[in-house]
């Protein structure tokens, strides 16, 4: 289905995408309120330590799968297992990107103030996050489109519900992520 | 053993990297000093002990809080130009986007770039040796424009010895 180095390249891509979606969440200061102090208030060890275990976690879960349903070749499993997450993957990316681009107005007006260009009253909105239940829906349908057609290539290449779960289970992941209020400010 | 190619090998390296990277890059931006803040500093500290969730938004946003913490006479003491202006009432001058009127921290500051951008230029006017009124000037001059100021009075020389006691 794919090859070798592009199932890696997506577990990966589909790992970084995850965390993305975590940091413009409310989970995401949360965290770091937890991890800073622990790293001795160190908040770019703190940063990249969160971020490196979560790709790692999400590498090995999707090796985990692959091992799960392999009959002869791990690799071919692992293969199969990302052709079934790349749906996924471009929903979240699309749904990452909608949002970022709900901060645009923000971003633009923030650009024409420090060039003087524009009074803009209040530099920053009233909330850091936002939940435009429009935009919402479209990322949670754009999720769940993805994970139909994930769950079908995952049926159709592997013939095994541990691979259609982890496609589900992704997906729910993601939904889970995409509920929360997210950020408008970056 | 798995048997793996140079495409295999390379693309591990790859993920490899990405980890380590993320974890380095985490190391050498956005690093900030231990400094959290806590009663028992030389520096007078108001608002409670800790700082609040939000305060955690970035690595700005952090080192943002830490210096109105170890700083607040001298924010006390400049105006704020992301805009708050407006607001007359809440907003007086640029420790107001850092802390409520009871002492405690305020949100406003977290995610806004201009308030955070002016402490650490604060900040670092003050460790170069500049007095409350340079830090003043350059402030007005680079921070002006970007939206209404708050309405801050001028800088006395009672100010600078204020400050400078209260920041030794």
């Amino acid at each position: 289905v794919l090859q070798r180095a592009e199932s890696l390249a997506l577990g990966l891509l589909a790992a970084l995408l995850l965390v993305d979606a975590v940091r413009m969440t409310p989970l995401f200061p949360l965290l770091m309120s937890r991890l800073v102090p622990v790293m001795s208030g160190d908040y770019g060890r703190a940063l990249g330590l969160a971020m490196a275990a979560t790709v790692l976690l999400a590498i090995l879960a999707h090796a985990g799968t692959a091992l799960g349903t392999s009959r002869n070749s791990f690799w071919a499993a692992f293969s199969q297992i990302s052709a079934a997450i790349l749906p996924i993957a471009f929903a979240a990316q699309l749904a990452l990107s909608a949002q970022h681009m709900m901060a645009t107005p923000e971003a633009l007006r923030n650009l024409l103030a420090e060039l003087t260009l524009l009074d803009p009253g209040h530099m920053p909105p009233p909330t850091a996050y936002s939940s435009l239940w429009a935009l919402k829906l479209f990322q949670i349908a754009l999720l769940l489109a993805g994970a139909i057609i994930g769950a079908r290539i995952a049926r159709n290449t592997t013939h095994r519900w541990r691979s259609t779960a982890y496609a589900v289970g992704t997906t729910v992941l993601f939904v889970a992520l995409f509920l929360q209020p997210m950020s408008v400010t970056c | 053993m798995l048997r793996m190619g140079r495409c295999e090998r390379l693309s591990i390296a790859a993920i490899l990297l990405t980890v380590i990277f993320s974890a380095v890059s985490g190391c050498s931006a956005g690093s900030t000093p231990a400094d959290t803040p806590s009663p028992t500093d030389e520096q007078p500290v108001s608002g409670p002990p800790g700082f609040p969730e939000y305060a955690y938004r970035s690595a700005q946003a952090l080192s943002g809080y830490r210096i109105a913490t170890a700083r607040k006479a001298l924010l006390i003491r400049l105006p704020c130009y992301c805009g708050c202006g407006r607001d007359a009432e809440q907003f007086k001058n640029l420790a107001d986007c850092f802390f409520e009127q009871n002492g405690g921290y305020k949100e406003h500051a977290s995610s806004c770039q201009v308030c955070l951008e002016e402490a650490e230029s604060a900040d670092r006017l003050w460790n170069d040796g500049a007095s409350v009124r340079q830090v003043r000037e350059l402030i007005d001059e680079e921070y002006r424009g970007r939206g209404k100021g708050t309405e801050t009075p001028a800088v006395t020389e009672s100010d600078e010895e204020a400050v400078r006691l209260e920041t030794r």
